[in-house]
């Protein structure tokens, strides 16, 4: 019996689940501390002295339980950057060390050209003005001295 | 341990949409491929591996999307949910205990049924990140910056590697990208992510490969099976290495090679290399960007110039069959050292953004 080919055929689908994802004990607290005194917290690892911000429940670099809690930023230095211009609009991201942090954050970076952005520059968390205890608290970071820490 | 002999590779010929073939098709292709290039039959597999993503494949379990096509049913059959470079382990480890003769490894990719940087995205931590929307992209640029930056190097460097791995992909068959490029023309493409270019970035494809494992007796009796001479010119794993570095992208100095070294000093180790850019013949990476292409050339321990034929194939440059890409890195140097162009090899997979897992294989011919 000859088959003969055919157009291919195909199911079209969509998944969407929802989920919770807790933040856990350190991060409610770090995100509660975003939330309601407008303070970047970070974790001090007590054997190896390493800051991480975000924080984790364990130091990544000697797995000590880290529960010091050290004020950070709200300036910090810009690591490394990019301008992603796959969408609508380009949208620059960075990661940036905060002041007392070892570690880099990533986010969205504001009021700056492309052409402004420079490894090592100065930064700014600029917090939204409406907070709701998620990592959105933080709206981005701009250059630090322009922005003023509330929009 | 048992040795590990390479009996056979196969893999698709790798493009930007198959949309004709079912995942299971796109599997079957590559394990019909090395069972008729071997001679070995179904009846003669004694285990099965696969590397498949459930997010990937829109499923959970994604490895019953290719069960029937790999002829799992019946078998001791297992998944890594990883490159297929890292599914190789768990394949050569079965082989390597002397509890099983033959393992069929396969890994498939079909990055055009699904939105490959929303699904990229899935990937990135829940809280601090997923909800900003970042993508593999812009990962993947953060590391290029901060590669140059950390050597002050300029943006040439880029379309040169990417010029190279074009050039080279386009003597490749199986290759998605088929279209020789000069460093001129990869430096015209649009940026995607600065200071990466659309050229500079590895394609998303479709794709699949397979290998077949066995131990050194099976491996004569089926060269000797095959009329060829028993075991002559038999290719084994001889070395490999794993290592896994921070998830988070700050926690990690992008413009370094990460844990890579780490990763190949265990595989030259087992290998007995010790100078690797002398005594490689021939080298395959998993670079999904022209900065990676010449970050994991340093990561492997290979000179700047010279050295082993470095990514014959275009690399992951070439063509990205999600968890296949690394897996064809190791059948593209099998089959390098199976026609006799070299003897000793290294093959390279990743796994997780920008490079937070390796795996490094040694192969060599006997
Ligand atoms: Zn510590």
């Amino acid at each position: 019996m000859d088959i003969p080919d055919v157009e291919p055929v195909a199911v079209e689908g969509r998944i969407r689940i929802p989920y919770r994802w807790p933040a856990g004990k350190a991060g409610g607290r770090f995100l509660a501390a975003l939330r309601d005194e407008s303070r970047l917290l970070g974790q001090r690892c007590p054997k190896c002295a390493r800051v991480a911000v975000p924080p984790r429940p364990r130091c990544l670099s000697c797995g000590a339980v880290a529960d010091e809690w050290v004020p950070v930023g709200p300036e910090g230095e810009l690591v490394s950057w990019t301008v992603a211009r796959g969408g609508p609009a380009p949208v620059a991201w960075g990661l940036v060390r905060l002041d007392g942090a070892d570690t880099g954050v990533l986010h969205r970076l504001l009021d700056v050209a492309p052409e402004a952005l420079k490894s090592g520059m100065r930064m700014r968390a600029v917090l939204d003005g409406r907070r709701t205890g998620q990592i959105t608290d933080i709206a981005g970071f701009a250059p630090a001295g322009g922005a003023t820490c509330n929009r | 341990m048992q040795p590990v002999v390479i009996l056979g590779a196969a893999q698709t010929r790798h493009a930007a949409r198959r949309p004709e073939a079912s995942y299971a098709e796109l599997a079957f292709e590559v394990v019909a491929d090395v069972l008729a290039r071997t001679g070995v039959g179904h009846d003669r597999i004694d285990t099965v591996i696969t590397a498949s993503s459930d997010f990937w494949d829109g499923r959970t379990i994604s490895d019953m999307s290719v069960q029937d096509a790999v002829g799992a049913a019946g078998k001791s059959a297992s998944k890594v949910s990883m490159d297929g470079a890292f599914a190789l382990v768990y394949g050569a480890a079965r082989i390597a205990s002397g509890a099983y003769r033959t393992c069929l490894v396969v890994a498939h990719g079909k990055a055009s049924e699904g939105m490959p940087r929303a699904i990229a995205s899935a990937a990135f931590d829940p809280i601090y990140e997923r909800p900003l929307g970042p993508d593999d992209r812009v990962a993947l640029g953060l590391q290029a910056r901060r590669f140059l930056d950390l050597r002050g190097l300029g943006e040439e460097v880029l379309a040169e590697a990417a010029a190279q791995a074009w050039t080279a992909a386009a003597s490749n068959p199986n290759a998605e990208r088929r279209e020789a490029r000069t460093a001129v023309q990869v430096s015209s493409d649009a940026l995607v992510a600065d200071p990466l270019r659309g050229s500079q970035l590895a394609p998303d494809s479709d794709g699949a490969c397979a290998i077949l494992l066995a131990d050194e007796q099976t491996a004569a009796q089926v060269a000797a099976a095959s009329g060829r001479e028993g075991g002559s010119t038999t290719v084994r794993l001889e070395g490999f290495g794993l290592s896994t570095d921070m998830h988070g992208l700050g926690d990690r100095d992008l413009g370094t090679a990460g844990v890579l070294p780490r990763a190949a000093r265990s595989a030259y180790e087992q290998a007995g290399i010790h100078e690797p850019g002398r005594e490689l013949d021939v080298a395959e990476t998993y670079d999904a960007s022209s900065a990676q292409t010449l970050l994991w050339r340093e990561g492997l321990g290979l000179p700047p110039t010279g050295g082993p034929a470095w990514n014959p194939s275009g690399g992951a440059m070439g063509a990205q069959p999600g968890f296949a890409t690394g897996l064809v890195r190791v059948a593209e140097v099998f089959e390098r050292l199976a026609r006799g162009e070299g003897r000793t090899g290294v093959a390279h997979g990743m796994t997780g953004f920008v490079g937070q897992a390796h795996c490094v294989w040694v192969l060599r011919r006997r």
